[in-house]
């Protein structure tokens, strides 16, 4: 049997209309031939009725103080695929295609047992292959998997966290060793930027998996890159396309099939609060120190640093704009004895001014010896843009033409970073859309695409 | 309508369909564990600093970049530093840097013998607080970390050659004891 899974988001099933034109792109690959089996998202976007996230509020809004528990919040969750698999799954049958709306546990996807983020383990899809054998089509919720302990009874329901349901499809299609994996959405496929800032951006055409891994790394939303990932790694041929119009969508594919370009596109992601610290007077063992107590405090409070730096005289990171009210919590006044050879007390002072709590621990801490403030500059509202593309960055002068873009547009580079495939810029997000737009014209980008 | 068997027929006891699935042997394995899965060690660079730039920074900094640039040199892991900017070549490309610069009275230092560890982490960003684990054990190490960047699935460190496979192994055992797998 030739396998193609089919995947709609939110978008393509949230109204009937939408439902039967997605239920049409499934028949359609019927009819070629092909054994379809389908994964659903949950019914429409944040703040409509079986949205995630309303389904979350009912819990949230019955003691704002008391957060739920994440194995009820992970049951919740998953209510909204399993609505829309069966609305689904009723849909094809009364279009006169027999269906079955499965859990992801009944589609064999067993997962580790971090509720809330779980990470597929293995995929057993035997069941998929007997209701298939039995001439139905398979809907599967997306998202969603189970676990076991051996301790509660039955298996747990998990939900896998941020593209989960791309990553339920590329799963399937991987243990199915399906023909080709169909992500579909409301855009006709994998854009050189996105649209809202570059009206106009084109759709790629043929892109490798790590580019587009990449790229969805990098803030691009039409894909997660962990269905890129168990894609390239199974090497299932994997698509972008449009529930709702004829455009033959992105093609991700191996490195070798796909089109050769210096840069693919230009992404942005994150709202981010830049620190950094000048550490130039500080003795070396005492800067050791310093960052020692820094990075062992960031690591227990699991903040997501981007960014990072570091030279012998300074250091500085990124931090998530959501997590930067714990930092300041954490770090501003913060007191570090500094054994060694100055034996003097450090305390942290984050931004330009002293905070009230920097200046009386400082008071405070006065009689005890000698004291040291070290400032860390912060700069809010800073986001990142990056370029992409698989040849860019073995060509000389990438930087170079990406700084010299900036300059032009008087846009001001805050830190850069770069990695196998993409290079990326922190500055002001108030500048992002002149950036994103001045960039993807320097490389050209709005005459490629399919 | 097509032969579709109603649901109604008990299915065979080893497919599953209820929400206990069986954990069978050859069951195909997906996502990579969480955590370091892999450190790499990469000699053969320099690191390269340029400090006191004087003038505008920002096109100070550009004037270096557009130097490297036109001696047809291709660098890694630009950083901006207070001062200038740092970066890493390979070795075989450091003269050619030096050569370059030289002429136009920079303040650079260059330091041979360098080795990159490439930590591989999938979806690093995902595991909140996994970088900052990763920098506070190699400073708890002692070993002088030079140089570093981050991406969505590694983290790249730039130490002395003599630190990198001892420190490597720091890493791995560091993975191992957080995901009780090999990394």
């Amino acid at each position: 049997m030739k396998y193609v899974v089919l995947k709609f988001g939110g978008t393509s099933v949230r109204t009937k209309e939408a439902r039967n034109a997605a239920a049409l792109r499934v028949i359609s690959c019927k009819e070629q031939g092909f054994q379809p089996v389908v994964v659903v998202s949950a019914i429409g976007r944040r703040g409509e009725p079986y949205a995630t996230d309303t389904l979350v509020q009912l819990l949230r809004e019955i003691d704002p103080v008391v957060e739920p528990d994440v194995r009820e919040l992970d049951l919740m969750m998953a209510c909204g695929e399993i609505l829309s698999s069966v609305i689904f799954a009723h849909t094809l049958k009364s279009l006169g295609h027999p269906a079955m709306a499965m859990r992801g546990g009944q589609a064999g996807i067993r997962t580790d047992g971090q509720y809330g983020r779980a990470r597929i383990l293995g995929v057993n899809p035997i069941g998929l292959m007997e209701v298939s054998r039995r001439g139905a089509i398979p809907v599967v919720c997306g998202f969603q998997g189970v676990w076991t302990d051996g301790k509660l009874p039955g298996a747990e329901l998990t939900t896998l966290g941020r593209g989960g349901s791309d990553t339920t499809a590329a799963a399937l299609g991987a243990a199915l060793r399906a023909e080709r994996v169909e992500i579909y959405t409301d855009v006709d496929g994998v854009k050189s930027a996105d649209p809202d800032f570059v009206p106009g951006a084109p759709t790629l055409g043929r892109v490798s998996y790590d580019e587009v891994a990449e790229i969805a790394h990098l803030g691009a939303k039409v894909l997660h890159p962990r269905a890129a990932e168990i894609a390239m790694r199974f090497g299932i041929p994997l698509w972008v396309k449009n529930t709702f119009s004829d455009h033959p969508g992105t093609e991700i594919t191996t490195r070798d099939h796909a089109e050769t370009a210096a840069v693919t596109g230009v992404t942005h992601s994150g709202k981010l609060v830049y620190l950094q610290a000048d550490l130039q007077d500080l003795p070396e063992s005492a800067r050791r120190q310093l960052m020692q107590v820094m990075y062992d405090t960031l690591g227990r409070q699991s903040f997501n640093l981007y960014m990072t730096n570091l030279s012998p005289s300074s250091f500085g990171f990124a931090v998530p704009r959501e997590q930067y009210g714990l930092f300041m919590l954490l770090f501003d006044g913060l007191v570090i004895p500094l054994r060694g050879e100055t034996n003097e007390i450090a305390i942290l002072q984050v931004g330009d001014e002293p905070s009230h709590e920097t200046q009386t621990q400082v008071e405070l801490l006065k009689p005890l010896g000698e004291t040291r403030v070290i400032r860390l500059a912060s700069i809010e509202g800073c986001t990142m843009v990056s370029v992409v593309g698989r040849e860019a960055l073995a060509q000389p002068g990438l930087f170079r033409t990406v700084l010299d873009t900036l300059a032009e547009e008087q846009v001001p580079v805050l830190q850069t970073g770069d990695a196998d495939f993409s290079l990326s810029v922190l500055i002001p997000e108030s500048e992002l859309r002149r950036t994103v737009s001045a960039l993807h014209a320097r490389f050209g980008l709005a005459t490629k695409g399919a | 309508m097509s032969d579709f068997t109603p649901i109604s027929e008990p299915l065979r006891r080893d497919y599953s369909f209820g929400d206990e699935v069986p954990l069978l042997a050859g069951e195909t394995e997906f996502e990579k564990p969480r955590g370091i899965h892999r450190v790499e060690v990469r000699p053969g660079l320099v690191r390269v600093h340029i400090s006191q730039l004087t003038g505008g920074l920002a096109e100070s900094r550009r004037r270096v970049l557009a130097y490297i640039a036109d001696a047809g040199v291709s660098i890694d892991f630009l950083k901006l530093t207070p001062t200038g900017l740092s970066f890493v070549v390979s070795e075989s490309r450091a003269v050619a840097v030096e050569q370059c610069l030289t002429p136009h009275g920079y303040h650079t230092s260059f330091h041979a013998e360098r080795s990159l560890l490439i930590i591989h982490a999938v979806n690093m960003r995902d595991e909140e607080g996994l970088i900052s684990r990763v920098l506070a054990e190699v400073i708890r190490s002692g070993v002088e970390l030079e140089h570093l960047g981050d991406s969505h699935d590694r983290l790249l460190i730039v130490v002395p050659d003599s630190e990198a496979e001892a420190l490597a192994a720091r890493l791995r055992d560091l993975g191992e004891a957080n995901s009780g797998g090999a990394a």
